[in-house]
């Protein structure tokens, strides 16, 4: 394909949909103009856009509705608190916090870092990675303090965002048994880089690492 | 739009609180978009039921971390991409990327293409030659093209139920509907 007939491909639902910049409009339309395969193109692409639009969805199944109730009655009721504006990202802190609460019910609490969990993972630019942090709590543990501390090269996934934050705080509580964490974490800039977890109560403080490095996609 | 429709205010601080009623009153607006998302995913009507609602299901679960910062509507679209998706992967035999198409550039059509194309829509069978077309489309152009060029949602909707960015979703649904040209091209009617 030649760059001018790409250049109007490249450009074929914008201009469809009267989303393109005047400068760059004018420059399709004159290729239209003289090029009969690109005009055959953005005439079939606008006339099955059209149709797509009125293709009838299909019709819910019979009993939908039905068992989807009795599938609500199976559930408990949303677990409903108070959300500050770091709710969500304190959903996904909270989760990590259980992973430190052997740390606290293991010998000794006194303060300083931790080892680091393993080989730091590796993770393209711009691409996701789980943190993964397995633990075990003996009991569970109310009145906890948790931070998390990201590096200006990590950031959290939230509802697949990469969310910019350094330092979250927040209070909670830790639960027993065996718990297997997920961290969804983010490179954004290239190098080698550690996120930290800090547990805290009662003036002992423990913290764990977890390395990330980032490099080119 | 939701959340700020008082209605719809009410609906949801009730379905917070656990009635189950409310809940129901909230999706039922959505309901037949998000099955017809799962229906092209999932293939199978029995499966695609079972996925949309337990798509529905979390989103009652996680109606506490609803903040109302976007449209209830485009939170409850996140939730049902992200199981649709995740479901339609877990189906496979071992995660992967999915890849970007081979051919996926748009072929220069012919007259006599135009013409069969144009004679395709008018005959009898149209919406299931379409849907066809559709179906054989790798799965994240399919949910870019059931989201805008089927259920009509914005770009900025689309980028916020995807979490991509809206340059990615434009460039993304100009690539799928130059595959589904040439996909309608090969199908019969």
């Amino acid at each position: 394909m030649n760059p001018d007939c790409q250049y109007v491909h490249d450009r074929l639902a914008a201009y469809l949909e009267r989303d393109l910049p005047l400068p760059e409009r004018a420059r399709v339309e004159a290729h239209l103009a003289a090029c009969g395969p690109c005009r055959d193109a953005a005439r079939v692409t606008g006339a099955m856009v059209e149709a797509m639009g009125t293709v009838a969805g299909p019709a819910l199944p019979e009993g939908f509705a039905h068992d989807l109730r009795a599938r609500l009655e199976t559930v408990d009721a949303p677990r409903t608190r108070r959300l500050g504006p770091l709710a969500g990202l304190a959903g996904i802190a909270a989760v990590l916090a259980l992973a430190l609460a052997f740390l606290l019910t293991g010998p000794g609490h006194e303060s300083g870092p931790g080892p680091a969990a393993g080989a730091p993972m590796q993770v393209a630019l711009g691409g996701d990675a789980v943190a993964e942090i397995r633990f075990d709590s003996a009991e569970p543990i109310e009145g906890v303090r948790f931070t998390l501390e990201l590096p200006a090269g990590v950031r959290v996934v939230q509802n697949g965002r990469a969310v910019a934050v350094s330092t979250l705080t927040w209070e909670g509580s830790l639960a027993a048994g065996t718990n297997v964490i997920h961290l969804p974490l983010r490179g954004v800039v290239r190098g080698t880089w550690t996120v930290t977890a800090k547990v805290a109560k009662d003036g002992s403080e423990r913290a764990r690492t977890v390395g990330l490095v980032v490099d080119g996609a | 739009m939701a959340a700020r429709d008082p209605d719809e205010k009410t609906l949801l601080r009730a379905a917070r609180a656990g009635d189950r009623d409310a809940f129901e009153r909230l999706i039922e607006p959505y309901q037949g978009k998000a099955y017809a998302f799962a229906l092209r995913h999932a293939g199978d009507p029995d499966l695609a039921q079972d996925v949309c609602q337990d798509a529905l299901i979390k989103a009652y679960l996680a109606l506490p971390r609803f903040d109302g910062r976007s449209a209830f509507s485009t939170w409850l679209f996140r939730i049902i991409y992200t199981t649709v998706i995740d479901h339609a992967r877990a189906r496979r035999a071992r995660p992967q990327e999915w890849p970007f198409p081979e051919g996926a550039e748009p072929r220069e059509s012919s007259a006599v293409a135009v013409d069969r194309f144009f004679e395709r829509l008018r005959r009898q069978g149209r919406d299931a030659w379409l849907l066809a077309g559709v179906d054989r489309l790798p799965p994240d152009f399919r949910s870019l093209i059931v989201l805008r060029d089927l259920q009509g949602f914005s770009y900025q909707e689309i980028a916020d139920i995807t979490g991509m960015p809206v340059g990615t979703v434009k460039w993304r649904l100009n690539r799928a509907r130059g595959l589904l040209r040439r996909y309608l091209d090969e199908e019969g009617p």
